[in-house]
């Protein structure tokens, strides 16, 4: 028979993989399919990138140091001291970043969920050892699982 | 045996105390820091060398020259105080190595996204894990978010549990150094118990104004490098998958 499973990219793939080996499962009975993501951006647009996933900071992390700075400075002569406007001015920045970039990603469906099945796995074995292969890939975080026998039995 | 063949571009250098590795980046950004402290550019860049030469340049030009007291009065429209406050023997060495770094941070980025897609596209196979006296460092995912909180609780601790060792480090001394001389903890003791004006009166603008650019830099470096890592953790697993468990023989269903 034949079982897939699919899981996330994760360590514990590897110890799913060696644990089945560990059970007699050989090398050749084991295939592993990587899936490429559909979002990771493969081309070179122009010379400037937004790589996904971490861009949304971007803003925050440059609206947040210009914010912080200027509530210091003019926090200096106002009655609330530098430490406390240049609190207000870092989370405002932060804030103000954060939403913009909320607000503009809220158009594109490119972003998708980063959790899912990254990884599927093929596993050729016999029927009896199905319980057992089954028990490991459980414990081991597989996100799917299923069992393919090769010909039903009595018919 | 050579169990790693050679690559023309290597994707990721696995050392003790940090993952050197490509990624991309907005050039921009990249510039940005640089800008709001000259050197952060190239450590985003985990150029080092030459990343801690120009930060501790701009820390020693600064402290002498009195630039960010400059940039405070200028700022509150009181010119004659920010001309008084400048050094002018000092102000000259600040201009060229100020703009160079803001330069270099842009130029290099714009290069090492050509560096990523190439070495990306080679896909040569990385080494996942090194050990050593010093540090154990190995792929594996790290929460992001996590990274920022840590980040923002004290400066360091971010980039520590992402395994960037050296920035950290660096990170924690230099961080602290200067909120001390900033008198930063009186000013902070102040402002809480409600004493504003001995606040201010304490806080040492010169120091206090290096802070806004590092802390943010801080969060954010190491929000991004767990992104990474993240990424490069997932490529790594893929290739030695693919490599290792696609047998030939498999005996397929059909």
């Amino acid at each position: 028979m034949i079982v897939i499973a699919t899981f996330e990219s994760h360590l514990f793939v590897e110890l799913a993989i060696s644990a089945l080996q560990e059970k007699g499962i050989a090398e050749h009975q084991i295939f592993a399919v990587p899936l490429n993501r559909s979002a990771e951006p493969p081309r070179l647009l122009d010379t400037l990138h937004h790589a996904n996933g971490f861009s949304f900071l971007d803003l925050a992390a440059i609206l947040g140091t210009c914010l912080m700075l200027l509530g210091a400075i003019y926090g200096y002569v106002l009655a609330w001291g530098p430490i406390i406007w240049g609190i207000i001015g870092a989370v405002l920045g932060i804030g103000i970043g954060i939403l913009l970039k909320w607000w503009v990603n809220r158009k594109s469906t490119h972003r998708q969920s980063r959790t899912g099945a990254d990884i599927v796995l093929l596993i050729r074995c016999d029927e009896q050892q199905w319980p057992a292969v089954e028990q490991l890939l459980r414990s081991h975080h597989a996100l799917g699982l299923a069992g393919v026998h090769d010909k039903q039995p009595n018919r | 045996m050579k169990l790693i063949p050679p690559a023309r571009r290597k994707r990721a250098h696995l050392s003790q105390l940090t993952t050197t590795h490509f990624h991309l980046r907005h050039p921009l950004v990249v510039a940005f820091f640089s800008f709001s402290f000259p050197g952060f550019g190239n450590l985003m860049q985990q150029r080092y060398a030459t990343a801690f030469m120009l930060i501790l340049w701009e820390l020693f030009i600064n402290t002498k020259a009195h630039i960010n007291t400059g940039i405070l009065y200028s700022l509150l429209g009181d010119f004659e105080k920010a001309k008084a406050a400048l050094d002018e023997r000092w102000l000259m060495f600040y201009v060229a190595i100020y703009m160079y770094s803001i330069w270099d941070s842009y130029r290099g980025s714009v290069d090492m996204n050509k560096l990523y897609l190439l070495a990306d596209r080679e896909d040569a196979p990385i080494s996942s894990i090194r050990m050593g006296i010093w540090d154990i460092n190995y792929l594996d995912k790290r929460e992001p978010w996590l990274a920022l909180v840590w980040s923002v609780l004290a400066p360091g601790l971010g980039h520590l549990y992402v395994h960037k060792v050296i920035t950290g480090l660096f990170i924690f001394t230099f961080t602290i150094l200067v909120s001390y001389f900033a008198h930063l903890p009186e000013a902070i003791t102040y402002t809480l118990t409600g004493r504003l004006d001995c606040a201010t009166k304490i806080i040492d603008m010169q120091w206090a104004l290096y802070l806004p650019s590092i802390y943010s830099f801080i969060f954010y470096d190491a929000y991004v490098s767990a992104v990474e890592y993240n990424k490069l953790f997932e490529k790594e697993l893929a290739h030695y998958l693919r490599r290792r468990f696609q047998p030939k023989r498999f005996a397929w269903p059909i």
